[in-house]
């Protein structure tokens, strides 16, 4: 077992270094100095004290909706709603901290459960779909993912829009509903430390307990779970519940723990990281958490290759899409093929 | 117009499906290839079709050697096969489905429907079927599929058409008209293969037998001098003794099924009238070539599909079944999870703190207890059950089916695919597990397998039990007789 989380391991560290290097290639071709702009990548992420908070506060959402992606995966669903669950978690956990008044701690708890439990309804429409009528998790998710979108966009632009605020941004939650700093010397929100804990908790989930050996079961082998008397519809059910309040915990961990607010479209695809964290971490839920460091350091750290290194942005999208893309294919390949294997 | 000279052909798991067959087609003819489970008829007819190379032999086509690297190869010297199961699109059209991957086309990109139609058209006029070609196929019945399925083959100008157990979804009625145009057929000058181990239907539609039994040819003879029980007895030779088992008088029924009737995926019965009871103490052995309504039999008894009719009772202390697959790899383990959580499968509820959390240190404990009780040779508990070998692979199923402490075992096609020492092992096993008051229901396709280690046994034809007797009153060409459905008793 060790020796293949292991070997897990070294094949996403390969693949990572493989996209970097194409990377330095295609930035050699086109006439910058890789080393430097690495260089900056790295600066931009870690290079001082605030910089490295940023990198952290990327990483705290994908930590959530890269254990939501990865139980999905385990079960051999190919869900990709975490964007727009992510979104309507965020509503629900802003309407509860804007609305409700509360005493203080117990406000952002309920407020950050509400964020959770708005993740949660929307994976029930596709979870119970697909459970019950077969129908494509997939195209589910890509249209709710939209629909989640638009929905935010109206609550941020025009029924909640904050007038005064000078960018497009919905009101601020009560002070009771904010997740504290963890020390004014650390100015991380407690929401990076749930955020751990929930990744662990997933691990936990699969591995030690009965609902998590059934998920796997069913992901690996459908037609042993029938025979076993394992309900495949009520497994899939419970993985879109689960994994739908996980994602919209990441949101709810933005509204209440940074903006304070919804920002328009404040997700620069936290969602989409999540899947992608899950496809590096090879579907291990525990390397889910440098998975997702990693991301954060190519997110926070292609600000930083852009102002300093004067790379252009589209570049940075190159070079960001090889080694994502490199990183990913190992597990991407096998997913797949699990995938065609569950649906035969 | 075809031979076959001295096939041989191992699978790569090490199977040994032909030992060295001959076989001559003779142009025009109408050629029945009978056999039970395992005979090699459809390896035969794949390696004839392009679809699988021989590991040894040639094959002739008019007197010239051919080698066929794939089933186009055998389709340009105009030989193709209809095949057991279905090979349509459901979503396309009938036209669609036969002329796909062999449309007419216009200037190499467009195909040509009008052209395609017509040719379909002259081919039915010209075999006598008719089948609505713009219906979806998915909206058809067995029967019609089957017709689909035949003119998507011919009208890739066949001149030698092998047919796998065609009649196998077919009403008796839809059999009657099928015949009808086989026989058109073979009148148009097509020779045909028709792959069966249904005696009576051997004998009324063919005009040569050629019996297989393990691999090699055990008899060729001509329809007009065949009697089913010179066929049944040409199928079926016994070549194992019954092992010798302590006396038990088996006394309470453990599982009795009356009257069942069960519906096949398709909607249809295949389970038509099923009863039986295992006992305590004895082995029940139902025998049957495969698909004759055994999967689904089981499946209702277990409770994984529905009945319609007649009842089903179990009368164990234990509400768990136990219950050996017939395939361990898709059914009975999860391959890549190490054994200690495969020992749990189905009963991991009974290993927890509290209902939610999966109890560890007790999953270990079972899983040593099952290794080192059955002797499954593994590495440690944490192994992946991919790398036990077949045997220990389906020791460890006996294991964790047995551990759930049931009175009543059921086992389908328990040693196929395992080599001797793991066979004998199991069947031992089984032996003994009747010997100290277990019922077991054995569902097998191996003659040798039932004879050997069964009580009682009922020969299982059509989806329904058509001979039941003390195993060792059967003789060959009775089980001959039965299993091809040439007899009811």
């Amino acid at each position: 077992m060790i020796r293949e989380y292991l070997r897990d391991a070294a094949t996403s560290l390969i693949a990572i270094l493989i996209g970097f290097l194409v990377g330095a290639i295609i930035l050699q071709v086109a006439g910058y100095d890789p080393l430097y702009i690495y260089g900056s990548l790295i600066n931009s992420a870690f290079g001082n004290y605030y910089v490295t908070l940023n990198t952290l506060t990327a990483m705290m959402p994908i930590m959530f909706t890269g254990a939501a992606a990865t139980l999905m995966f385990k079960s051999a669903l190919f869900f990709i709603g975490m964007e727009g669950q992510l979104y309507i978690g965020s509503i629900t956990a802003f309407l509860v901290g804007h609305l409700l008044q509360l005493p203080a701690g117990l406000h952002a708890i309920i407020a950050f459960l509400a964020g959770g439990l708005g993740g949660l309804l929307w994976g029930l429409v596709p979870g119970y779909l697909r459970a019950r009528f077969g129908v494509n998790e997939t195209v589910t998710a890509i249209m709710l993912n939209w629909i989640a979108i638009h929905f935010t966009d109206y609550i941020t632009q025009y029924a909640f829009a904050d007038p005064k605020a000078t960018i497009a941004r919905t009101y601020k939650i009560l002070p009771t509903a904010v997740i504290p700093k963890i020390s004014p010397e650390v100015p991380l929100s407690w929401g990076f430390v749930v955020a751990v804990i929930a990744t662990i908790l997933t691990g936990y989930l699969l591995y030690n307990t009965v609902i998590g050996y059934e998920i796997r079961v069913v992901g690996l082998n459908p037609h042993v779970a029938r025979v076993a008397k394992i309900s495949i519809e009520s497994t899939y059910l419970r993985v879109f519940l689960i994994s739908g309040f996980l994602a919209g915990l990441a949101g709810a961990t933005m509204v209440l723990g940074v903006f304070n607010s919804i920002v328009y479209r404040f997700s620069p695809g936290y969602g989409w990281d999540g899947i992608t964290a899950a496809l590096i971490a090879r579907n291990n839920p525990y390397m889910i958490i440098p998975a997702s460091l990693f991301l954060a350091v190519l997110r926070s750290g292609s600000i930083g290759m852009m102002v300093g290194a004067g790379v252009s942005n589209e570049m940075i999208l190159v070079i960001q899409g090889v080694i994502l893309i490199s990183a990913a294919v190992p597990e991407a390949y096998i997913l797949l093929a699990r995938y065609v294997k569950a649906r035969r | 117009m075809g031979e076959m000279v001295n096939i041989h052909k191992i699978y790569p798991d090490g199977t040994v499906a032909l030992r060295g067959v001959n076989l001559d087609i003779y142009e025009g003819e109408m050629l029945g290839l009978l056999g039970e489970n395992g005979a090699g008829k459809t390896t035969l007819m794949k390696i004839l079709s392009g679809l699988l190379k021989p590991t040894r032999g040639v094959i002739r086509i008019k007197g010239k050697e051919v080698k066929f690297r794939s089933p186009k190869d055998a389709l340009s010297y105009g030989i193709g096969m209809v095949h057991q199961h279905f090979t349509l699109v459901p979503q396309f059209t009938v036209l669609e489905n036969i002329v796909l991957g062999s449309e007419p086309k216009v200037n190499k990109l467009m195909i040509d429907w009008s052209r395609a139609e017509e040719e379909v058209k002259e081919l039915m006029k010209l075999t006598g079927f008719k089948v609505d070609l713009n219906a979806k196929v998915a909206s058809l019945p067995v029967g019609m599929k089957q017709m689909a399925e035949i003119l998507k083959v011919l009208y890739r100008n066949i001149r030698l058409l092998i047919l796998d157990e065609p009649t196998s979804a077919l009403t008796p009625i839809e059999v009657k008209s099928f015949f009808n145009v086989l026989r058109k057929l073979r009148e148009g000058g097509v020779t045909i293969v028709f792959i069966t181990h249904k005696i009576k239907e051997a004998l009324e539609i063919t005009d040569r037998i050629v019996v297989l039994r393990k691999g090699l040819v055990e008899g060729v003879i001509s329809t007009t001098e065949a009697t089913p029980q010179l066929l049944a007895r040409m199928m079926v030779k016994v070549e194992t003794k019954p092992i010798i088992k302590p006396e038990v008088s088996p006394s309470r029924e453990v599982l009795v099924v009356e009257d069942l009737w069960v519906r096949g995926d398709d909607g249809r019965y295949v389970v038509k009238g099923a009863s039986f009871c295992v006992r305590e103490g004895e082995i029940y052995g139902i025998l049957g070539v495969e698909g004759n309504g055994q999967k689904e039999l089981v499946e209702a008894i277990i409770g994984l599909r529905r009945y319609d009719r007649g009842r089903v009772l179990v009368r164990s202390n234990s509400r768990l079944l136990a219950y050996v697959p017939p395939d361990r790899t898709t059914e009975g383990l999860v391959l890549e999870m190490p054994v200690c959580e495969n020992s749990i499968l189905g009963i991991h509820k009974m290993f927890t703190f509290g209902k939610l959390a999966i109890n560890t240190r007790k999953v270990v404990v079972h899983a040593n207890e099952l290794v080192s009780k059955y002797s499954i040779a593994t590495p440690n508990i944490r192994t992946p059950a991919k790398y036990l070998s077949g045997g220990n692979q389906q020791r460890l199923v006996i294991a964790r089916e047995l551990s759930k402490g049931s009175d009543l075992l059921i086992v389908v096609n328990p040693t196929r695919g395992l080599d001797i020492a793991s066979t004998n092992y199991v069947r031992k096993l089984l032996v003994d597990l009747r010997s100290n008051g277990k019922a077991i229901l054995l569902v097998t396709a191996d003659v040798d397998e039932a004879l050997e280690i069964s009580d009682r046994l009922g020969v299982i034809y059509n989806g329904r039990i058509t001979g039941e007797d003390l195993a060792m009153n059967f003789t060959e060409e009775r089980l001959g007789l039965l299993m091809g459905g040439a007899l009811r008793e």
